[in-house]
């Protein structure tokens, strides 16, 4: 296990590893979120792909 | 902290924490379950657990490890902004929970649909609980590894303080 005394100067390579795989997911999901209908709501996961009501043929009264 | 409080901590953040990925995982099966089966009752069933299973375990342990992981960080001489490690996971934490409170509505939709006889199965049926089941396993899996292995490196306010 790594102490917690004292530690060179400068950023670790895995934190630069680990802030663009961050920065890359993060672009991908704004393009995504983008490309998409604008939202993480029920929208963009269900089968109707943007259909929030009743499916298809169901009509609540 | 004292020792005894700070192991009390300690032992309650990994508990949530872990419990937190052990939930998930579930959910990965109740997702795999849901695509796969060939059993009706138990393709619906699979989507109509996921919400209520959601708001009584997943959230309850997602702010319970969020909790926790800020107390035993500002309790402790780690901090909660001198270690990159730390606010990696802090980070990790706080993305997963709010995407899980913005994913609750789709958890909501889902059982709406799969506790309706007139919709297809097909209509049922969905990939994006797997989707984030996966996503969430990676992340809280990245975490406990951060958490387990520490690894160096001090941010710049964690080099000021030092000093």
């Amino acid at each position: 296990m790594a102490d917690n005394g004292t530690q060179s100067a400068g950023t670790p390579t895995w934190v630069k590893v680990f802030g663009l795989i961050a920065l890359v997911l993060l672009v991908l999901v704004v393009v995504m979120i983008l490309i998409g209908r604008g939202g993480h709501g029920p929208g963009r996961h269900t089968p109707g792909g943007g259909h929030t009501g009743p499916p298809p043929g169901v009509t609540h009264p | 902290m004292a020792p005894r409080v700070r192991k009390f901590a300690l032992t309650a953040h990994v508990t949530f924490s872990v419990g937190w990925l052990g939930a998930v995982a579930a959910f990965l099966a109740f997702s795999v379950v849901g695509l796969t089966s060939q059993d009706e009752q138990t393709v619906r069933g699979a989507y109509i657990v996921m919400e209520p299973a959601a708001w009584f375990v997943l959230i309850p342990l997602a702010f319970a490890s969020l909790l926790t992981g800020l107390i035993q960080a500002l309790g402790t001489s780690w901090g909660l902004f001198r270690h990159y490690w730390v606010v990696f996971k802090l980070l990790i934490n706080l993305v997963a929970t709010i995407v899980l409170l913005m994913y609750m509505e789709t958890f909501g939709v889902l059982a709406d649909v799969a506790g309706d006889p007139r919709a297809d199965l097909g209509d049922v049926r969905s990939a994006s609980p797997l989707l984030h089941a996966v996503a969430a396993l990676l992340l809280l899996v990245v975490a406990v590894t951060l958490a387990v292995y520490k690894p160096r490196g001090l941010t710049p306010y964690g080099r000021r303080r030092a000093r």
